[in-house]
């Protein structure tokens, strides 16, 4: 009797017979704008950002701090965790741009491996150039708007499809090295690797 | 009768209690491991010269184990520039060479000699820093004729292309 229920006994399968759920993942909105510019003084007001879960309002824990008196960029992470344990998080860019009158102007042409990028200034401390990865003329060819934060930094927030093929980029270690050399890598969702990418101005 | 009814009892319990260690299908090792020539297989893209400078550039190139899984290397070339697929024997270093290989794209043979590759030793086209592979060709029926070939790794970053 006891053989015969032994082989009765069957094998642990990975059926999910009655155990499958659904679980709603928690979807997450910022309040405000995902990229703060400021001047350094100014104030950063917290103003947090949303999340729910199939219906339910859920906490959101806040990470990160802005220190307005130092010019840099800072991330304030926003998080939250539905019921069954899964978490979700959006972020928050904010720009701490230095307050004195910028002492290097980087607009002008840039060339890298003979490729030209065109820098045109769009303010004091803001910039937009035509060519960001420094690469041949073509529709992978990457526009970006980026910021000089305190005439040493460079940082360009992500940009979605900001080339014609539809590469979205972002740069988050610029350096101005002087007003005719500067570098980065670029983060690109497809077709570019993390190269430095140096640039030496031609005119 | 009853002899027969115990012998029968006594087989199927004999049955049963043999079929019950029979055990539950486990899937076995699952790591697998990596290639006797993973360091030094690859895509590549390779430029060639002679001594009058370069007679072929950026062309697709091919490095992988052989079936005998041992110190052998296969260098294939994809038929690009000179068509020779040749096994080559390699060291630990990353160096390799051979003489007279027998070349599985025609009747020409080929001697590879200063083979090596090298981590992190070249720049690719769009300015990674990648493995370089390098290596001198002599083809049969070019004797006394040596082609330098020298080359990145593929990284798959289109600008790299």
């Amino acid at each position: 009797m006891i053989v015969s229920g032994l082989l009765f006994t069957s094998c642990e399968t990975d059926s999910t017979d009655h155990v499958s759920q659904i679980t709603h993942y928690s979807n997450m909105s910022m309040n405000g704008d995902a990229l703060v510019v400021l001047t350094q003084g100014g104030t950063y007001t917290e103003i947090g950002a949303q999340a729910e879960s199939g219906g339910e309002k859920l906490d959101v824990k806040i990470d990160g701090m802005v220190n307005t008196s130092k010019p840099s960029v800072y991330k304030i992470k926003y998080s939250s965790i539905n019921r069954d344990g899964f978490p979700s998080y959006i972020t928050r860019t904010v720009i701490v741009l230095s307050e004195q009158p910028s002492s290097i102007d980087l607009s002008g042409t840039f060339t890298r491996s003979g490729n030209n990028n065109i820098v045109t200034k769009l303010g004091d401390r803001i910039y937009k150039c035509d060519n960001a990865t420094g690469y041949v003329d073509g529709d992978d060819k990457i526009t970006l708007e980026f910021y000089n934060i305190d005439d040493k930094q460079i940082y360009a927030p992500y940009q979605e499809k900001t080339s014609k093929s539809g590469i979205s980029a972002e740069s988050n270690n610029g350096i101005i090295t002087d007003p005719n050399h500067w570098q980065w890598s670029i983060i690109a969702s497809s077709a570019f690797g993390t190269a430095d990418r140096k640039f030496t101005r031609s005119n | 009768m009853k002899k027969i009814k115990q012998f029968i009892t006594g087989t199927i319990a004999t049955v049963l209690i043999l079929s019950s260690f029979i055990g539950c299908d486990e899937v076995g090792e699952t790591t697998t491991g990596g290639t006797s020539a993973k360091n030094l297989a690859g895509e590549w893209f390779i430029d060639a010269s002679d001594a009058s400078g370069k007679v072929s550039e950026h062309e697709l190139f091919s490095t992988y184990n052989t079936a005998a899984n041992n110190n052998t290397l296969w260098l294939d070339d994809q038929k690009s520039f000179k068509k020779f697929k040749i096994k080559v024997t390699f060291e630990k270093d990353g160096s390799f060479s051979t003489s007279s290989a027998s070349n599985e794209y025609g009747s020409v043979t080929v001697t590879i000699t200063n083979g090596k590759v090298e981590k992190e030793a070249a720049i690719s086209q769009g300015g990674h820093k990648v493995d370089k592979i390098s290596f001198k060709v002599e083809f049969s029926n070019e004797p006394g004729v040596l082609y330098s070939y020298e080359g990145s790794r593929r990284t798959g970053f289109s600008e790299d292309e």
